[in-house]
């Protein structure tokens, strides 16, 4: 069943149609495993929002040729999710053309935050620095990393 | 993202208690810089970037 309506769809091709530049999405999962353990419940996978987060990202990509998705599942490429997510799963990694830095989203963007994936999205895409240049300049100066996490909650 | 030096993660708290825990989010929007002291609620660019520069600054970068 899909998660995004006509109406949304609609829309995202209409917002997506303004994108100027590709942005690329990587998908990190986590597959459930097809072994079935005796006892078990689910066969053994993982419980998390990896397949919902694979569903939402390729229906809102397939709105637009701009936005190019690569999947990733950990159970078998481990070492480049790690690269990629580190110990947190699923995760949806963004990168542009003029985009520098690493930018993640860990979890199902649901609800309120499917707005953040979106605006992500477009700002990406746009072709245009996020920054006004005084800001560029001075965090082109960083020398050290910078963590940023942000806690949110989707609904 | 204006530079290679920046990670910016969002987590959604729900799906990873554990952060959630070991970062005491009490309420959400919840931001850490370099998990500093949090900047609770929306932040706007300018604060952000202070925070970042500041914790640059602290760390001597």
């Amino acid at each position: 069943m899909a998660l995004l309506g006509d109406e949304d769809t609609k829309y995202l091709r209409e917002s997506f149609s303004e994108l100027k530049s590709d942005v690329g999405v990587t998908v990190v999962t986590r597959e459930k495993s097809r072994l079935v353990l005796p006892g078990a419940d689910d066969g053994g996978g993982a419980e998390d929002a990896s397949a919902e987060v694979k569903q939402i990202v390729d229906e809102v990509a397939a709105t637009s040729p701009r936005i190019k998705v690569t999947h990733v599942d950990a159970a078998v490429d481990a070492e480049r999710a790690q690269t990629l997510a580190g110990a947190h799963l699923p995760a949806i990694v963004f990168g542009g053309a003029a985009s520098k830095g690493t930018l993640r989203y860990f979890g199902l963007p649901a609800g309120y935050e499917m707005s953040t994936l979106i605006a992500t999205l477009m700002d990406l895409g746009s072709g245009e620095a996020m920054v006004p240049p005084e800001v560029s300049d001075e965090l082109a100066k960083l020398t050290a990393p910078v963590h940023i996490q942000v806690f949110v909650i989707s609904g | 993202m204006s530079s290679d030096k920046i990670t910016s993660d969002v987590f959604e708290a729900q799906e990873f208690p554990e952060l959630a825990q070991k970062y005491q989010v009490r309420g959400v929007p919840m931001t850490l810089v370099n998990e500093g002291a949090p900047i609770m609620g929306n932040v706007g660019g300018a604060k952000l970037l202070q925070a970042v520069l500041a914790t640059a600054q602290s760390s001597g970068a």
